[in-house]
Order: structure tokens, then C-alpha cells, then sequence
């Protein structure tokens, strides 16, 4: 074995093989957890966006409810029977 | 050969980004250690986050070793600028231990040339264990390091007389 072969021996060592699972779990954990706070930081700023046109559109929004809701009270009120009919049918007709 | 793994990584391909960690972990921390980076493994992982947090930013999907290694690079480098050296130096040896002696090497040639290679400026030593230690082009290292390639060519030579000045080889 000549000289150049035994420096690239030694400039080539790596680490012990037990020790690369264990780096690979806490690098994809580190990943997971940047992954994770960049979706919390997305949702976040998604739901204060939404917030504020919400709020930049309450009074539209107050008029449009105080226009519609006593034409939509009938409505409502039938919406609401049927979905209680069609729950009430959905578990009753299982136990038959 | 990482290019599909790149390309599976970035379109959010975890697993992928897993089995790409896989490969490069080993030689990486191998580079950082003999690099003489005594928080070496914090730096790999440092990098590896930092790989998958901006992989759109890869221009060649087969360049992902050159940049990631540059990653790591860099990384190493700013977090040692202001460390002092004494505490590097004790740290240092116990990095060292953990690495898997090569079976080549004899115990008095391994001790002598890692002696010779910590007397070694940073760079040399980045060129030296990449060029001749994990069989990078010098032009991939160069990329790599953030180098001029004639640097590169220079370090390497000047740094392999010197490691085999120490295991008696005249050349």
C-alpha cells in the first residue's frame, strides 16, 4: 500500500455506522419541526389576512344580515327541520 | 445519481429528503470532523435543515452535493469565527474519537497525521479531506468551498507534501 493510499485511508474516515440512524431520525425530526412552524406561520398569517377583510367588510357585512335575515328566517327555519329529518332518518335507518 | 431524490425532495417528498440525508450524512460529518470542527455533527445537521428549508433555491439538481457541502461550509465557518481556539482543540479530540479508525492506517501514522493536519490552515484541510480524502474533483471542491480552482489545486498539493512528508514518502 503506498503513502497516497494510506492519507486518502485516512482523510477518507467517517463516522462509526451505529451513529448515522440516530443522525438521520434527529435531522428528519428537525426537519419535521421546521415543516411545522412554517405551516403554523402560513396558517397564521392566513387567518389574520382573513381577519382583517373580515373586519374590513363588517359593516357590509352587518347590512347585508340585517337586509336578509328576516326574508332567510323562514328559510332557515325549514333548512333546519330538514337536516334534523334527514339525521334523524340517517340513524334510525342503520338499527332497522 | 441525486437528482431524482432532489427533485422528489422538492416537491415535498420528506422520505425523499430522508434517503438523501442517508447518503451524505456519513461523509459529510467525516468532512467536518477532519476538517477540525469540533461541533461537527451540529453543523451536518445545520446544514441538512437548512438544505431542505431552501432546496428551491438549487439551480442543478446533480449538484446537490457540491451545495450542500458548501451549506456546511459556510455554516462551520461563521459559527467558529468567534470561537476560541483552546475550547476547539479540546473538543476536537473527542470528535475524533468517534470516527471509524481506517484499518490501513497504523495507530502511530494515523496520530502523526492528525497532528500534521491540524497544524493546517481551515481551507487546506476542507481541500485536502474532499480532494483526496472523498475523491471530489477539484472543480467540484472548488464550487464546493467558494475557492478559486487554481486555490484549490495549490492547497491540495501543497497540503498532500506536507501529510506525506509525515508518513516518510520524499515526494
Amino acid at each position: 500500500m503506498t503513502p497516497d493510499d494510506r492519507l486518502a485511508a485516512f482523510l477518507s474516515e467517517a463516522p462509526a455506522p451505529r451513529a448515522s440512524d440516530v443522525f438521520v431520525a434527529e435531522v428528519m425530526e428537525a426537519v419535521e419541526r421546521r415543516a411545522f412552524l412554517d405551516r403554523l406561520m402560513v396558517g397564521g398569517a392566513a387567518a389574520l389576512a382573513a381577519s382583517v377583510v373580515l373586519w374590513a367588510c363588517s359593516p357590509v357585512l352587518n347590512m347585508a344580515v340585517d337586509t336578509l335575515a328576516p326574508t332567510l328566517f323562514p328559510v332557515a327555519g325549514m333548512l333546519v327541520l330538514a337536516i334534523a329529518a334527514v339525521m334523524l332518518g340517517d340513524r334510525l335507518l342503520p338499527q332497522k | 445519481m441525486d437528482a431524482p431524490l432532489v427533485r422528489a425532495a422538492r416537491a415535498g417528498s420528506q422520505a425523499a429528503f430522508a434517503r438523501l440525508v442517508a447518503i451524505h450524512e456519513k461523509p459529510l460529518r467525516g468532512f467536518l470532523r477532519k476538517g477540525g470542527w469540533f461541533d461537527a455533527d451540529d453543523i451536518a445537521q445545520e446544514a441538512f435543515v437548512a438544505a431542505w428549508t431552501s432546496l428551491g433555491r438549487l439551480r442543478a439538481d446533480d449538484g446537490f452535493r457540491a451545495w450542500l457541502y458548501g451549506i456546511a461550509w459556510r455554516k462551520a465557518q461563521d459559527r467558529h469565527r468567534a470561537a476560541s481556539r483552546s475550547a476547539r482543540r479540546d473538543e476536537d479530540w473527542r470528535g475524533q474519537e468517534a470516527l471509524e479508525a481506517a484499518s490501513e492506517v497504523a495507530r502511530e501514522d494515523r496520530m502523526a497525521l492528525q497532528a500534521a493536519l491540524d497544524t493546517l490552515p481551515a481551507d487546506q484541510r476542507a481541500c485536502v479531506t474532499l480532494c483526496l480524502g472523498q475523491g471530489w474533483s477539484h472543480s467540484e471542491a472548488s464550487e464546493a468551498l467558494g475557492l478559486p480552482l487554481g486555490t484549490v489545486k495549490s492547497h491540495v498539493t501543497r497540503s498532500r507534501e506536507r501529510l506525506l512528508a509525515v508518513l516518510g514518502d520524499p515526494s
